[in-house]
C-alpha cells in the first residue's frame, strides 16, 4: 500500500460533502464515522467553542439553528462572517469550509491510515476568483499542504466516462441540479480525452427552490401562514423546511406522505399544529416549472454548439434532486437521450475529483524523504495516460550520470529499448501501456561499461484511462477599459495556470509625488463585453507618491495577469517608460448585499425596464418585449429574495444581488437594440437642420465640407456604425452652429438667454449695465456691439456656460 | 492565440497533418522538458524567427488544438506558412559614423563617458 | 569709479554673447573672440586690481574682487570643466546666478541640472526638484531642467520630448535654451541622428554654445551644406571636448545620398496587379502577412495585406477546404464561416497593430478585413484622443491641479497622441478630432489661465489649438482662439506679445 499512489478528490458541496480515493486502479468512496458516504456540510460550534460537523450537527438545524451553520458555501468569497451566539465567536465561511475539509481529511486517514496533505476539491463551474481563492485558503487552513480545484461537472463527466465499458466516444451532457445551482455540461470523449465543449448554468435554481416550493406550498395550507419576510417567522418556516425536504425525499419512493411535526409552530404567538398530506403528485406539479428550466437550459447549450436532441451519447444526472423519478423521466424525454446508469449522483463528484487527482499527479500523501541511494533522477511523465505510448523524461542529478536508461513493465511483458543518457544528465523514453491497468515499470540505469547502477527511485507507475487536459478556468479574466469595455486575457476554458501580457496606455497622467493621482487597472472576471456587467476580482493601483518620475497620459503599460490551479490571481504592470513594476493587487471580496440597496437597485432597474418598455412599445420591437417580459419575471423572483434578505437570509441576499446583475446586463442588451432607431432619427434631424443653415448662411467651404459629413452619415446609418455617427453628428452640429452664429437672430438669441441667467454672474451690477446696452444695440439693429454683449456677459457667467450655450460638445439647441 | 508567432503548430513542432494523439504525446514530452530544464525545448521555430517556449504557451497550444474550431483555424495559418526561420541572431548594422557621447551619462547607460 | 571700466567689459562680453546666440554665419566666430578678448580684459583688469589691493594691504576686498568679478565670464568655463566632473549641483546653482542679469535662478537651476548630470544622486534630484516646484508660473526653465533630470536617470526620450516641447513656451531665456541645445545635439550625435541636427541647424532653432555649433557644421557638412573644412576647423578649436569631437571632425564627409526609394503609393482597387495564378488566394495572403509583421511595415506594404486577405477570405477554395477538413475533425456545423471569422479577426488584430506602431492610415481596401481595419483604426485612434482629452478636462472640472510641470506634461503627450493620430488618419480624422480637442483645451486654457495663473501653459495651448482651428477650417474656433492666443503673456523675461 505505502508504494501506491493515492489520490484524492473531495466534493465541498453547500449541502453535502463526500471525499473518495483512487488507489491507480479502483476508485472509492469514503465512509465517515457514521458509515455514510456523505457528510451533511453542516458545521455547529456549541457553548464550550467546541465545533461538530456533519450528521451530528445536522440534527441541531432545528433546535438550535442559530448555532448551527448550513450552506455557508454559497458565502465563500464574501466578507460576511457567521456568529455563533452560544460560544460569542464569529466565523468566516472558509473557516467552516475548513471544519468540513478536517472532517472528510480525518475520515480518509482513518479508513486508509495515511495522512493526506494534498488532494483536488471540487469546485461550482461558475466560481469566480474570490470564492475558489477563498475555497483554497480552506484547504489550507484544513491542513492540506497543496490542492487543486475541479469544476464539479469535468468531475462528474470523469468519473462517469472512467467507468463507462465501452470507449465512450461521442458528446455527454453532466446534468447537475444542486442544492443552489445548476449546471449544465456538454462533454466530449474521444480517443481516451476528455474535452469540456461547452458550459451553461443557471445559479438561482437548485434543490433548494424545490424546498422552498413545497415548503410555501405547506405554509399556504396552515391557519396563520408564515411569510419569508418576517424574520420573527424564520424558525417556523425552517422547521416546516426540513419537513419539507424529508417529505419530498420520501416520495422519490412513495406516493404519499405525511408531514406532521411533533411541536406545534409559533407564529405570532399562535400555535399552528402542523398534520398535513403531501401528494407525490403535487410535488411534481409544484416542480415541473423548475425542471423546465433547467432543460430549458440545456436546450440553449445543445444549440449554441450545434446539437439537436437525439444528438447526445448520454446523460450524466448529478444531485440529490435528480433522484426524483419525474426528473429522470422528463430530461430523458425531453433531451431524447439515455440516462448513464449505475453511477451514484451523491458521489459522483468526488469520485471523478480523485480520478483527476491521478491524472494532475497529486499524490495525496506526504512526500517521504527519498532515500539516497545509487543515481538521483528526477522525472516528468503523465500519471495517467490516454495515449498507450507516452514519453518519460529525465534527468539524473548530479554529475557522473549513467550512460543509458531503459524501462522495464513490471509484469515483465515489455522492456524498452536503450536510451541514451545526454551530456547534461537528460533521457527521453517511450514506454508501451496495458489498457486501463495501472502499469509500474523498473527504471534500469546502465553505466558506460554495461553495468547496472542503483537508482533513486527505482520504478514509476502510470495508469491507462480516460484523461483530461488542464483544469480551464471558470469565467473570462480581463482588464476594464477607460472606455468601459473589457479587454480579455483568458478567455473561459483557457488551461490553467495561464499567464498573459498584455500592451496598454494610460489616458491620465500620473504625477509624481501627488498621493491623489491614482491610475486604477481594474481586473474583471465575467462573460460580458461591458466592464461594469462583469465581477471586479482585483485591482492594480499605480499611485502617484510611488512612481519614480511622472507618467504622462499616453505611455504605455504592460499588464500581465497570472492564474495558479488553485484561482489564485496575481498580476503586475510594468511601465516602461519609468521602468517600474507594480505588483501590490488589491484583490476584492464579493461584495456585501445590504438589502436597502438591493431595494434601491429593484427600484432603478425596475423604473429603467418601465422606460424600456415603454420605448419599445412605441418602436413595436416585438423581440424586446419578449426579453424585458422575462425579465420582469426575474425582477420578481430577486424581489423575493430580498424579502428574505430583509428576514437576516444573507445568502439570499447575494443570488438576489447576482439576479439583480443579469437583468442589469440583458437590459444593456435590450437597451442597444432600442437606442439605434433613436440615434437614427436624431442623426436624421441633424442633417436636415444642418442643410438648411448652412445652406442659408454658411461659406462655400462649409457648405462643400457638409457634403462630405451628410455622405458619411449617410454611411455610417449604413453599417449601423453608432460611435461614428455620433461624431459624424457632431461635426454637423458644429457646421450648422457655425453658420447659425452668423445670423442677426442668433446673436439676440445668445442675448436673451444669456440675460436670463443673468443672476449667477460673477459681477452683477457689470452684468446688468451690459444687459441694459444689449437691449440698446437690439433697439438699433447693431449686431456687433450686440456681439460684444454677449460676450462680455459670457465672461462673468461661470465658466462652463460658454462653452454649453455655443453648444460646442452636447450639440445643446 | 496569435496567427503566426504563436500558432499551436509552431509552440509544440508538429505538422497541421499531426494526429490527436500524436500532439498530446508531444505536449506532454515538451512540459516534461520544459520542467526539466532541457535545452532543446527552451525555444521553437516560427516563420518569424525563432521565439521563446514556456509551459503556458504549450498548455494554451494543445487545449487549442483539441477544439476542433480552434484546430481549424492554427492550420489555415500554419498550412501555408513558409519554414520557419532558422535560429541565429542579426546582427546590428554598423554604424555610417563614429558615435561619440558628449553629454555626461548614468553609467549603466553609457559605460564610457567622456 | 574704478569699477566704470570692468562694468564696460562685462557689457560687451555680454553683449558679444548674446549676438553670438543670435548667429549661425562666420560672424559667430567673430563674436566669439570678441567676448573672448572681453572676457581676457575683465579678468587682466581684475586680477591688475586685485594686486593693487593686495599692495594696499586691502586683501579681503581683494579676495571679494576675484570672486565677483572674475567668476561671471568664468562662469561656462568653470561649470563645464569641473563643477560638472564633480556633480557640483548647489555650487553650478549658485554660480549659476552670476552668469546672468535678468531672473538669473533659472540658469542657475539649468546649470545645477546639468551638473547632477554629472554625478546623478538622489538627493540631488530631490533638492533640484524642490527648487523647480517653487518656481510658479511655468516657464521654459522648469521644463528644461526636468528634461535634464530625466536624462541623468537615463530617459532620454523623456528628455528630448520635453527639450524640443520648449518650442511652444513663449518664455525665452536665451541661456537656458542654450543649455537645451546642446543636449539635443549631444544626444543627436549619440544616436548618430545627423539629419535631425542638421534640420536644427537649418532653422537656427536653439541658441548655440560653441560645441553646438561645430556639431551642426558637422551635421551640415555630412548633408551636402557648402562648410569648408577650414570653418570646421576653427570651429573645433573654438568648442570644448576636442579630443573627444575629433573623430567626428575627422569623419565629417558629405555623405552619397542613398539611392531615392520608389515613390510609395497606395494602390487603388482598379490596378491592383493580379495575383500570380500560380500562387493561390490564401498562401499570398499569409506571405504577404508575414511580410508585413516581420518587416518596416509601409502604406503599400499594408496595403498589399489587406487586400490579400480580402481575396483569400472570399476564395472559393478555403470554403472547400475548410468545409471537408470540418467534417475529417468532426467539428460542429456552422465551423467554416466561425473560423473565416475568426481568422478575419485576427488578421485584422495583427494589421491594426502594424498601422498603430508605424502610424499608417487604413488603406481604401472594401472587403471584410479593409472595412474592419479601417474603422478598428479610426474608432480606435479618436476613442483614445477623446479619453485622454476627457480626462484631462474632467480635472478642471473636478479642480484637480496638478504640479505646472506636470500639466505641461500632460498637454504635451495629449498633443502628441493628436498628432500622431492625425498624421495616419489624415484631414478627415483631424476634422473629427478637432471639436473634442478645441472644446476641452479651451477649458483647459480657461482654467490655467484665470484661475491658476499658469499664463505661458494657457498660451501655448491656445497657441496650438489656433493653428489647428485654422487647419481644420473650424471659423468659430479661429475666432475664439485667436482672441486667447492674442493676449499678452507674462513672463519673468517680461510679457511677451504675440
Amino acid at each position: 500500500m505505502a508504494d501506491t499512489p493515492l489520490y484524492v478528490g473531495i466534493d465541498l458541496g453547500t449541502t453535502n460533502s463526500a471525499a473518495a480515493v483512487f488507489d491507480g486502479e479502483q476508485v472509492s468512496v469514503v465512509r465517515n464515522a457514521q458509515g455514510a458516504t456523505v457528510t451533511p456540510s453542516v458545521v455547529r460550534v456549541d457553548k464550550q467553542g467546541r465545533v461538530t460537523v456533519g450528521t451530528r450537527a445536522r440534527r441541531f438545524i432545528e433546535h438550535d439553528p442559530a448555532n448551527t451553520a448550513t450552506e455557508f458555501k454559497r458565502l465563500m468569497g464574501t466578507a460576511n462572517g457567521i456568529e455563533f451566539p452560544a460560544a460569542g465567536a464569529t466565523k468566516k465561511p472558509e473557516q467552516l469550509s475548513a471544519e468540513i475539509l478536517r472532517a472528510l481529511r480525518q475520515d480518509i486517514a482513518d479508513q486508509l491510515g495515511v495522512a493526506i496533505e494534498r488532494a483536488v476539491i471540487s469546485v461550482p463551474a461558475l466560481f469566480e476568483l474570490p470564492q475558489s481563492a477563498a475555497t483554497s485558503e480552506a484547504a489550507r487552513l484544513a491542513g492540506f499542504a497543496r490542492v487543486e480545484l475541479l469544476q464539479e461537472p469535468i468531475a462528474s463527466a470523469l468519473a462517469a466516462g472512467w467507468r463507462a465499458d465501452d470507449d465512450g466516444a461521442g458528446t455527454w451532457l453532466v446534468f447537475d441540479l444542486g442544492g443552489g445551482t445548476f449546471d449544465a455540461s456538454l462533454l466530449e470523449t474521444r480517443d481516451g480525452l476528455l474535452r469540456v465543449v461547452g458550459h451553461d448554468g443557471d445559479n438561482f435554481l437548485g434543490g433548494r427552490d424545490f424546498d422552498w416550493a413545497i415548503t410555501e406550498h405547506l405554509a399556504s395550507q396552515l391557519a396563520v401562514v408564515p411569510q419569508r419576510s418576517n424574520p420573527a417567522h424564520a424558525p417556523a418556516l425552517r422547521a416546516l423546511r426540513l419537513a419539507a425536504e424529508d417529505a419530498k425525499i420520501e416520495l422519490s419512493r412513495g406516493e404519499r406522505a405525511q408531514v406532521a411535526l411533533a411541536q406545534p409552530l409559533s407564529i405570532d404567538g399562535t400555535d399552528v399544529e402542523v398534520d398535513l398530506e403531501l401528494a407525490r403528485a403535487t410535488v411534481e406539479r409544484l416542480c415541473v416549472p423548475l425542471v423546465d428550466r433547467a432543460l430549458d437550459v440545456c436546450v440553449r447549450l445543445m444549440t449554441a454548439n450545434g446539437l439537436g436532441p437525439g444528438r447526445l451519447a448520454k446523460i450524466v444526472l448529478v444531485g440529490g434532486p435528480t433522484v426524483m423519478p419525474m426528473v429522470r423521466a422528463r430530461v430523458a424525454a425531453r433531451l431524447e437521450a439515455a440516462i448513464a446508469e449505475g453511477h451514484d449522483p451523491m458521489t459522483l463528484v468526488a469520485q471523478g475529483a480523485a480520478l483527476y487527482a491521478a491524472t494532475a499527479g497529486l499524490d495525496g500523501r506526504a512526500p517521504a524523504a527519498a532515500p539516497a541511494t545509487g543515481h538521483q533522477v528526477w522525472l516528468q511523465y503523465p500519471a495517467v495516460s490516454a495515449d498507450l505510448t507516452p514519453h518519460v523524461v529525465g534527468k539524473f542529478v548530479g554529475a557522473d550520470a549513467p550512460a543509458r536508461v531503459k524501462l522495464a513493465r513490471s509484469d515483465g511483458g515489455w522492456t524498452s529499448a536503450d536510451a541514451s543518457v545526454a551530456e547534461d544528465g537528460t533521457f527521453l523514453a517511450t514506454v508501451t501501456l496495458l489498457p486501463r491497468r495501472a502499469c509500474t515499470f523498473e527504471i534500469i540505469c546502465l553505466a558506460k561499461a554495461g553495468e547496472r547502477v542503483p537508482v533513486s527511485p527505482p520504478s514509476l507507475t502510470i495508469v491507462q484511462g480516460l484523461t483530461i487536459g488542464d483544469p480551464p478556468l471558470s469565467r473570462t479574466i480581463g482588464v476594464a477599459l477607460a472606455n468601459g469595455h473589457v479587454q480579455v486575457y483568458l478567455e473561459r476554458g483557457a488551461p490553467l495556470p495561464a499567464r498573459r501580457t498584455f500592451t496598454h496606455h494610460t489616458v491620465e497622467t500620473i504625477a509624481k509625488g501627488s498621493r491623489d493621482s491614482v491610475l486604477r487597472i481594474p481586473i474583471v472576471q465575467g462573460e460580458l463585453a461591458q466592464a461594469h456587467l462583469c465581477r471586479l476580482v482585483g485591482t492594480l493601483d499605480l499611485v502617484g507618491d510611488t512612481v519614480k518620475d511622472t507618467v504622462p497620459t499616453g505611455s504605455p503599460v504592460e499588464v500581465t495577469i497570472e492564474l495558479d490551479r488553485g484561482g489564485r490571481l496575481n498580476a503586475r504592470a510594468l511601465v516602461p517608460a519609468i521602468d517600474q513594476v507594480f505588483e501590490h493587487v488589491a484583490h476584492l471580496l464579493v461584495p456585501d448585499a445590504e438589502p436597502d440597496a438591493l431595494d434601491a437597485a429593484l427600484r432603478e432597474l425596475r423604473g429603467q425596464l418601465a422606460a424600456l418598455r415603454t420605448d419599445a412599445f412605441r418602436h413595436g420591437l416585438g423581440q424586446v418585449i419578449e426579453k424585458l417580459d422575462r425579465l420582469e419575471a426575474r425582477l420578481a423572483e430577486a424581489e423575493a429574495d430580498i424579502d428574505a434578505a430583509h428576514g437576516g437570509d444573507a445568502d439570499a441576499a447575494q443570488r438576489a444581488r447576482r439576479a439583480l446583475i443579469d437583468v442589469d446586463a440583458t437590459m444593456a442588451e435590450a437597451d442597444l437594440a432600442r437606442k439605434w432607431p433613436e440615434l437614427d432619427a436624431a442623426a436624421r434631424q441633424v442633417a436636415i437642420t444642418a442643410s438648411s443653415t448652412v445652406g442659408f448662411h454658411g461659406t462655400d467651404a462649409e457648405r462643400s465640407l457638409l457634403q462630405e459629413v451628410l455622405a458619411a452619415i449617410d454611411k455610417a446609418r449604413k453599417d449601423k456604425d453608432a460611435a461614428e455617427l455620433e461624431r459624424q453628428m457632431r461635426l454637423a452640429q458644429r457646421l450648422s452652429s457655425a453658420a447659425f452664429n452668423r445670423t442677426p437672430e442668433a446673436w439676440e438669441w445668445y442675448f436673451e438667454d444669456a440675460a436670463s441667467e443673468v443672476s449667477k454672474a460673477r459681477d452683477l451690477p457689470r452684468a446688468q449695465r451690459l444687459v441694459t446696452d444689449g437691449k440698446a444695440a437690439i433697439g438699433r439693429g447693431d449686431t456687433d456691439e450686440l456681439r460684444r454683449v454677449v460676450k462680455a456677459l459670457w465672461q462673468l457667467l461661470p465658466d462652463d456656460s460658454e462653452a454649453r450655450k455655443r453648444g460646442f460638445d452636447s450639440g445643446v439647441r | 492565440m496569435t496567427g503566426l508567432a504563436e500558432n499551436p503548430f509552431f509552440v509544440l513542432g508538429a505538422t497541421p497533418a499531426a494526429s490527436r494523439l500524436e500532439l498530446e504525446r508531444e505536449a506532454q514530452k515538451l512540459l516534461g522538458m520544459l520542467e526539466l530544464g532541457f535545452a532543446a525545448a527552451k525555444t521553437y521555430e516560427t516563420p518569424l524567427g525563432p521565439r521563446e517556449r514556456t509551459a503556458e504557451l504549450v498548455r494554451a497550444a494543445i487545449a487549442a488544438l483539441r477544439d476542433p474550431y480552434q484546430r481549424l483555424v492554427a492550420e489555415l495559418w500554419a498550412r501555408h506558412a513558409p519554414p520557419p526561420r532558422a535560429a541565429g541572431l542579426e546582427p546590428e548594422p554598423e554604424p555610417a559614423s563614429p558615435r561619440v557621447s558628449l553629454w555626461p551619462k548614468p553609467e549603466a547607460r553609457s559605460p564610457k563617458p567622456l | 569709479m574704478y569699477a566704470l571700466p570692468y562694468l564696460l567689459f562685462l557689457r560687451l562680453h555680454r553683449a558679444a554673447i548674446d549676438a553670438r546666440r543670435r548667429d549661425r554665419t562666420w560672424r559667430y566666430l567673430a563674436w566669439s573672440a570678441v567676448a573672448g578678448v572681453m572676457a581676457a580684459a575683465l579678468v587682466a583688469f581684475t586680477l591688475v586690481m586685485t594686486a593693487a589691493l593686495f599692495a594696499i594691504g586691502w586683501w579681503p576686498l581683494a579676495l571679494v574682487l576675484v570672486a565677483w568679478f572674475v567668476l561671471p565670464p568664468l562662469q561656462p568655463l568653470v561649470q563645464r570643466r569641473v563643477l560638472v566632473p564633480l556633480g557640483a549641483v548647489r555650487t553650478a546653482y549658485w554660480l549659476g546666478h552670476t552668469a546672468t542679469m535678468k531672473d538669473s535662478a533659472a540658469l542657475g537651476l539649468v546649470c545645477a541640472a546639468w551638473a547632477h548630470a554629472g554625478r546623478p544622486r538622489p538627493a540631488g534630484e530631490a533638492w533640484i526638484a524642490a527648487r523647480r516646484d517653487q518656481r510658479r508660473p511655468l516657464g521654459d526653465a522648469e521644463i528644461a531642467v526636468t528634461a535634464l533630470l530625466a536624462a541623468a536617470r537615463g530617459d532620454d526620450d523623456t528628455a528630448r520630448d520635453l527639450l524640443r516641447s520648449l518650442d511652444r513656451i513663449v518664455e525665452a531665456h536665451a541661456a537656458v535654451r542654450e543649455v537645451a541645445g546642446e543636449w539635443l545635439a549631444c544626444d543627436a550625435v549619440a544616436r548618430g541622428a545627423w539629419d535631425e541636427l542638421a534640420a536644427d541647424a537649418l532653422a537656427a532653432r536653439w541658441p548655440a554654445t560653441s560645441l553646438v555649433y561645430l556639431l551642426e557644421g558637422i551635421a551640415l557638412r555630412r548633408a551636402g551644406a557648402a562648410i569648408s573644412r577650414a570653418d570646421l576647423i576653427a570651429r573645433w578649436l573654438l568648442a570644448p571636448h576636442r579630443r573627444a569631437t575629433y573623430a567626428l571632425l575627422a569623419a565629417a564627409e558629405p555623405i552619397a545620398p542613398a539611392a531615392p526609394a520608389a515613390a510609395e503609393t497606395v494602390e487603388s482597387d482598379g490596378d491592383e496587379p493580379v495575383a500570380p495564378r500560380e500562387r493561390a488566394a490564401w498562401p499570398r495572403a499569409i506571405a504577404t502577412h508575414l511580410e508585413l509583421v516581420s518587416s518596416q511595415a509601409s502604406a503599400r506594404s499594408l496595403a498589399h495585406a489587406v487586400r490579400a486577405w480580402d481575396l483569400a477570405l472570399a476564395d472559393d477554395a478555403v470554403r472547400t477546404w475548410l468545409a471537408r477538413r470540418a467534417l475529417e475533425l468532426d467539428a460542429p456545423l456552422g465551423a467554416v464561416d466561425r473560423v473565416l471569422r475568426e481568422v478575419a479577426r485576427a488578421a485584422t488584430d495583427e494589421l491594426a497593430h502594424v498601422a498603430e506602431v508605424a502610424t499608417l492610415a487604413a488603406p481604401a481596401s472594401r472587403g471584410p478585413v479593409g472595412d474592419a481595419l479601417a474603422r478598428r483604426l479610426r474608432h480606435g485612434r479618436l476613442d483614445a484622443l477623446e479619453q485622454g482629452f476627457t480626462r484631462w478636462a474632467a480635472r478642471r472640472a473636478n479642480t484637480e491641479a496638478r504640479a505646472p510641470i506636470d500639466e505641461w506634461r500632460e498637454w504635451c503627450a495629449l498633443r502628441a497622441a493628436y498628432d500622431t493620430a492625425v498624421a495616419a488618419g489624415g484631414l478627415e480624422l483631424r476634422r473629427l478630432a478637432f471639436p473634442h480637442a478645441y472644446t476641452t483645451g479651451t477649458q483647459m486654457a480657461v482654467w490655467l489661465w484665470n484661475a491658476r495663473k499658469e499664463y505661458a501653459l494657457s498660451h501655448a495651448i491656445s497657441a496650438w489649438l489656433l493653428a489647428e482651428a485654422l487647419a481644420v477650417g473650424d471659423t468659430e474656433a479661429i475666432e475664439l482662439c485667436t482672441r486667447n492666443a492674442r493676449l499678452a503673456v507674462p513672463t519673468r523675461t517680461g510679457t511677451v506679445k504675440p
